[in-house]
């Protein structure tokens, strides 16, 4: 046998593509398949907000964002109003059957009496709500409704495909993604997006005033702040709620509907409201 | 902003670096490897008849990474499947040097010709430690010279 010394062939382990084309092909391809991923998971939001469990919610909110800081001096007169107002909460969630949330609560400045409920049980009350109410049970009605709102997830949901769509950004990349979402929710809520529906919007009054009942035995005051709404609105000739509280059943919808309940069950002695909250 | 630039960069310096090395070590190979080429190589496990009166070791290694063009590149694959033609010509390259190593070191010491000879491939990488920590891979070619008795 003769050992006959021959050119191996070029190019038979390696495959004949330009890099740089493969590299556009498939980077193209990724981003195909993210946007596809992304259109996706906001088209399904409103299936898998439910989904996201109540802790990861809490987790991904944990941070007091500018428009619901509540006070940081303990001495100060929004810190001892705002520890009243927690103190209200704990007591409501006490007449709550089945799972409990914990709430924080901040007293923003802000001439239009106004609550909302953000996503993570941050619950915020503007400072001239206050002027608005007459009565603990009318604040308890208040305080009551936007939880009912947070049981019921509604402001996670409004926040909706956003949310679902940051959060899965926030897994595939490993990174908490608090910040994205922090400067979402300024911008949802300084642009008066987080809007809950009419369904909504009952079903926070009945939960509310199932927890008037529960605390206090009866639903008086229920309707105390929104008498104060409607009078003001005969008074400006318009709705004064802003975003967040302006609500599609009309104020006088939601007091008839509130009376009908308040006449049924009895009304009895209101609570006072202390003085340090009626005149902050 | 400035990780996507230098992302970029990166991505350009691997990309620019590592055509023009591959490009330049190819035409070296191919002219080195035309030199050697009257050398006999064999893998054959059993030494061929003839009249050889040494027979030792030779071996020849190369150790080679990957430019960050490539290994983005690989990366991209890993979510598709398919070949991945950045690593190919890496360790075509690799593999081909290793032997030619071990050939120019038969040469030099007086050799007629080599067999049994094996390539063996170890990965270096601390992927114990952390995901992106730079990966290596060795290439050993080795076997058995011979040199005839004239």
């Amino acid at each position: 046998m003769k050992f006959v010394p021959k050119p191996v062939p070029e190019g038979i382990n390696t495959t004949k593509v330009s890099h740089l084309r493969e590299f556009i092909v498939l980077s193209f391809g990724l981003i195909l398949l993210l946007t596809i991923t992304v259109i996706l998971l906001s088209l399904l939001t409103d299936q898998l907000v439910r989904y996201i469990p109540v802790k990861t919610e809490y987790k991904l909110f944990s941070f007091t964002h500018a428009i619901a800081r509540p006070s940081q001096d303990p001495g100060s007169a929004q810190s001892r109003v705002e520890q009243y107002l927690s103190k209200l909460i704990d007591r409501l969630q006490k007449g709550r059957q089945g799972d409990k949330q914990p709430f924080t609560v901040a007293v923003m400045d802000d001439p239009m009496p106004n609550a909302f409920a953000l996503p993570g049980g941050h619950i915020v009350v503007t400072s001239s709500l206050f002027r608005h109410i007459q009565s603990e049970n009318g604040l308890a009605m208040v305080l009551g409704h936007e939880m009912g709102h947070q049981y019921a997830r509604h402001p996670l949901r409004s926040m909706g495909r956003g949310v679902v769509v940051l959060l899965a950004i926030a897994v595939f990349t490993g990174t908490d993604g608090s910040e994205m979402i922090k400067s979402m929710v300024d911008s949802t809520v300084e642009l008066g997006l987080l809007k809950f529906d009419r369904d909504q919007e009952r079903a926070a009054d009945d939960t509310a005033v199932s927890l008037l009942q529960r605390v206090y035995g009866h639903a008086g005051g229920a309707d105390e702040f929104f008498q104060s709404i409607q009078k003001l609105e005969v008074k400006t000739g318009k709705n004064p709620l802003p975003g967040f509280m302006k609500t599609h059943p009309t104020t006088q919808e939601r007091i008839n509907h509130l009376q009908a309940i308040v006449d049924r069950t009895g009304k009895a002695k209101l609570v006072e409201l202390p003085d340090f909250v009626k005149n902050y | 902003m400035v990780q996507i630039g230098i992302f970029i960069v990166l991505l350009l310096l691997g990309y620019g670096f590592g055509r023009w090395t591959e490009y330049r070590h190819y035409q070296q190979l191919l002219i080195r490897e035309r030199d050697s080429l009257p050398l006999p190589v064999t893998n054959l496990k059993t030494p061929p008849h003839g009249n050889f009166h040494k027979a030792y070791l030779v071996s020849g290694n190369v150790v080679v990474s990957v430019d960050y063009f490539k290994r983005i590149l690989a990366a991209l694959r890993n979510v598709f499947g398919g070949r991945v033609v950045s690593y190919e010509t890496l360790l075509d390259r690799a593999r081909r040097e290793a032997i030619l190593r071990m050939k120019e070191q038969a040469v030099q010491s007086g050799a007629d010709m080599i067999y049994n000879i094996r390539v063996e491939t170890a990965s270096i990488s601390k992927t114990s430690s952390r995901r992106d920590s730079v990966g290596a891979v060795e290439i050993l070619a080795y076997g058995t010279a011979l040199v005839e008795s004239k």
